[in-house]
């Protein structure tokens, strides 16, 4: 018990001071913002709001908790020489490899982030487990049906969104592993006591993980759910209508409106007044840079790596759209 | 946060989440179909937390992290909102959103091709009837579809309350009907239908409201307002209430934009009040 305790108070020590005042800027300003729209809004737009947030939250829920079972079976059952059997030798490989697996498992993004740092932890190559985080949301069998449901009767456009978003993953991951890899990687670290067994073990990192990965969810699910709140949805429609810059403004609204991935097509497919290409810029940005997941990926990698990381995605995704969109559309 | 803090609030959102599906108000916020989903989550969640809790209560808390785990905290503002069960999306939402936008003339074509309301009338029509709609071609294979697939089809109803009303209109979903009034409207123009929404203000025409239900794909955060305009309701209902009609098209449209879609309006014959649906959102 006594250790315990002394552990709390080193924990409240080791704390990266600077990351965590980031952060409660962050929060700070949000709480500002609802906070002025229950004094000064309308009660109903306040409503709206927490009408939102709870459904983002709410239809996260099963993901994340998949997601961090998922990363304490990892952390408990698999161990790093077991991994570095089944991953290609090369970095380059390993990328492909991961993209790939990120094609084959369900995923939604909230889930493939803590998965993605448990790999990292195992002894995954940084780059290939940023591929698997920006493959599993956007490529994998629920997503790929459900853009086929909505857009139906154009395979092409399944098609395209599926190179899209394949070439943004492994882009990505390439690219990462051509810069110097761990050095903008800040993440949380975490010492797993070597004597605990692995059930401990898994129950520790669900729990963790959980707390971790679900607060920064909870910020990101506050800050979707206020701009869909109170800003009027008929600006945010506007905005997407604009036939000039339409791929730019569409890759806008996924990153502020936080849609999950397997709805994103439904949505995409309501902008029937944007061209194509713009729609598919929507599907593509989405799953891999959104509010939420930028709030998730600052809090698990460090705010430093997600000013670069977010940035470098959302350009991919354009590229990849305009250029899938060129060839399919 | 201490483990035993940790482990406490990790079993406080289990149970929140749990609890609402029990309670039937997770329907407000997300499909329905995210039930079991949610109850095994929740069941997952607990299960960690107590084994969290037991371990440090032994004194074996296992996993100690260096970081900002602090900001697991947060997750307390989502079970206060979830214990505070805001309600669904109504219609001071809809006010702002652009109505019937989800009823795009390809979806709308995918899901109802199966489903003609009307398969016995459905004769091939010469021409489509909007010049306006941006793909003419799904208004006119719609009816030959139908004649293939014969008439004994249902629509599927989303009448709550059965026998609220005497007369004996079919029972269609606001999707649908929509659906059909902007891009097959010579299958339902004339004839009666009953529609379930609740009220929401109508700002062009007097004596009106708009009969609205939300659509959804995934949760509230994508979901869009279907709407009609009921024209001479037999009463006014308050905004937010919930009423069962039946209501005829002839064809008229207001709030027309510039794709020439628009608001359908309908003659009403019959309505009654009823109790919120446990499905407050089509999907």
């Amino acid at each position: 018990m006594t250790q315990t305790t002394l552990e709390r108070v080193l924990d409240g020590e080791h704390i990266d001071v600077r990351r965590r005042r980031g952060w409660q800027i962050a929060v700070g300003i949000l709480v500002a913002v609802l906070v002025g729209a229950r004094l000064f809004g309308e009660p109903a737009a306040w409503e709206t709001w927490l009408t939102l947030f709870v459904s983002v939250l709410l239809q996260s829920l099963p993901f994340l908790v998949l997601g961090v079972v998922v990363s304490g079976v990892i952390a408990g059952f698999v161990t790093p020489s077991l991994i570095q059997r089944f991953t290609p030798s090369s970095e380059t490989g390993s990328v492909a490899a991961a993209t790939c697996a990120g094609v084959l498992l369900p995923g939604c993004e909230c889930g493939s982030v803590p998965i993605s740092d448990r790999l990292m932890q195992g002894g995954v190559a940084p780059a290939a487990a940023l591929s698997f985080m920006l493959a599993a949301p956007a490529l994998n069998p629920v997503v790929i049906v459900s853009t086929a449901v909505a857009f139906p009767g154009q395979p092409e456009m399944v098609a395209a969104r599926f190179c899209a978003s394949f070439v943004v993953a492994l882009g990505i991951g390439l690219l990462w592993t051509r810069r110097n890899r761990t050095a903008a990687i800040d993440r949380a670290q975490q010492s797993v006591d070597p004597h605990s067994s692995r059930t401990e073990t898994l129950v520790g990192t669900i729990v963790h993980d959980f707390l971790h990965a679900g607060g920064f969810l909870v910020v990101g699910a506050a800050a979707a759910a206020a701009i869909q709140a109170f800003l009027p949805q008929q600006i945010l429609e506007s905005i997407g209508s604009v036939p000039v810059l339409a791929v730019l403004t569409m890759a806008f609204l996924a990153i502020v409106l936080s849609i999950c991935s397997e709805a994103d097509a439904f949505f995409a497919a309501s902008f029937s007044q944007v061209s194509p290409t713009a729609q598919l810029a929507f599907m593509v940005t989405g799953p891999v840079v959104d509010l939420k997941l930028v709030s998730m990926q600052a809090g698990v990698f460090g705010a430093r790596f997600a000013s670069r990381f977010a940035p470098a995605t959302v350009a991919a995704a354009i590229g990849a759209s305009v250029l899938m969109g060129w060839i399919w559309l | 946060m201490s483990t035993i803090a940790g482990a406490l609030l990790t079993i406080m959102v289990g149970l929140a989440a749990i609890m609402s599906t029990w309670t039937g108000t997770y329907a407000n916020y997300v499909k329905v179909g995210l039930r079991w989903p949610l109850v095994i989550a929740s069941l997952v969640l607990i299960a960690a937390g107590l084994a969290s809790l037991a371990y440090a209560i032994r004194g074996r808390a296992n996993v100690h992290s260096h970081g900002a785990q602090g900001v697991g905290a947060l997750l307390l503002v989502f079970v206060v909102a979830l214990v505070l069960a805001p309600p669904p999306l109504g219609a001071a939402a809809a006010a702002d959103r652009t109505p019937n936008r989800a009823a795009s003339a390809e979806a709308f074509a995918a899901v109802t091709t199966t489903a003609p309301p009307v398969a016995a009338e459905a004769e091939p029509p010469v021409e489509p009837s909007e010049p306006g709609n941006p793909t003419p071609a799904t208004a006119t294979e719609e009816p030959s579809v139908g004649a293939q697939s014969t008439s004994e089809q249902s629509v599927p109803s989303t009448a709550v309350q059965e026998g609220v009303l005497e007369g004996n209109a079919r029972a269609i979903s606001m999707y649908e009907f929509v659906g059909y009034a902007l891009f097959a409207p010579e299958l339902v123009v004339g004839q009666p239908f009953e529609l379930v929404g609740f009220a929401a203000e109508e700002p062009d025409i007097g004596n009106s409201f708009r009969l609205t239900r939300y659509l959804m794909g995934c949760c509230a955060a994508d979901a869009f307002p279907l709407q009609v305009t009921l024209v001479d309701p037999t009463f006014m209902p308050a905004l937010d209430q919930w009423v069962v009609v039946q209501a005829t098209f002839h064809g008229e449209l207001t709030d027309i934009d510039e794709w020439g879609e628009g608001v359908p309006v309908l003659e009403v014959h019959e309505m009654a009040p009823i109790d919120p649906p446990a499905e407050p959102y089509e999907s």
